[in-house]
């Protein structure tokens, strides 16, 4: 089993290509890898309530834990309570938790 | 590099001043090192030039702020910054800058403390990272 980490900075509106990563992600837990989705920069407008839901599948399979990057969220005058249920507003720290795991394998996109 | 922490490498590959790949770049360097690890970054393309030494320290004054009461922000280039964290790093920051790339922009003025080497190196640090990050390419 290997140990991914996802990062996304992009919006599913700047491109398609993000829908695209997500399934990525659900594609990877179907092998039964162990994924983590960190959203940065333009990446956490994925998250807000009403984007039509791209991400969506990952909340509902409960499969995929979904970090939200506080400072983007600040720098667009976004907090936790313009986000769907289901994903966790964090810090940069977590970031570095998650990529310094042995044996962690991280796609920036 | 001292020992401690494990070592990060962060291949910057994409475009830094196209989004705020430059900012979380920083951010993530500067929590890594605070955390005790070790990173290298290698600089490529257009990322070469964040640490010109003809950026200076500052960049011009926000003219917005003038005759309004407290101390003025302060906004540092990047060339500063990364300064700012190859000496709180003490030895577990290496900032390598691609020499063509760098050539090919003109950007040979750099700053004190970055490594210059060509993209073989790229691959050797690849090898002894612990984790390797390649930011700003799809």
């Amino acid at each position: 089993m290997g140990v991914y980490l996802l990062i996304e900075t992009r919006s599913s509106w700047e491109s398609p290509e993000v829908d695209r990563f997500l399934e990525v992600a659900t594609a990877l837990v179907g092998e039964r890898h162990q994924v983590d989705l960190y959203l940065v920069q333009n990446g956490v407008l994925n998250a807000r309530a009403g984007a039509n839901g791209p991400l969506a599948p990952l909340i509902a399979a409960h499969a995929v834990p979904i970090w939200v990057d506080e400072f983007s969220l600040n720098s667009r005058a976004l907090s936790r309570r313009d986000l769907v249920d289901g994903v966790d507003v964090t810090g940069i720290d977590q970031l570095v938790e998650l990529l310094t795991r042995p044996g962690c394998k991280p796609i920036w996109h | 590099m001292p020992d401690g922490g494990r070592l990060i490498f962060l291949g910057v590959l994409g475009a830094p001043y196209e989004s705020e790949l430059t900012t979380t770049l920083l951010r993530l360097v500067n929590e890594a090192i605070a955390q005790g690890h070790r990173v290298a970054v290698y600089t490529c393309g257009g990322a070469t030039e964040l640490t010109l030494k003809t950026l200076g320290d500052k960049k011009p004054a926000n003219f917005l702020e003038r005759g309004t009461p407290g101390q003025l922000t302060r906004y540092p280039t990047t060339a500063q910054l990364i300064r700012e964290l190859l000496e709180m790093a003490q030895g577990r920051l290496q900032w390598y800058v691609c020499r063509p790339c760098m050539e090919e922009r003109g950007a040979l003025s750099q700053i004190e403390g970055v490594i210059k080497h060509v993209p073989p190196k790229l691959r050797q640090l690849l090898g002894e990272a612990d984790v390797a990050l390649l930011m700003g390419v799809k």
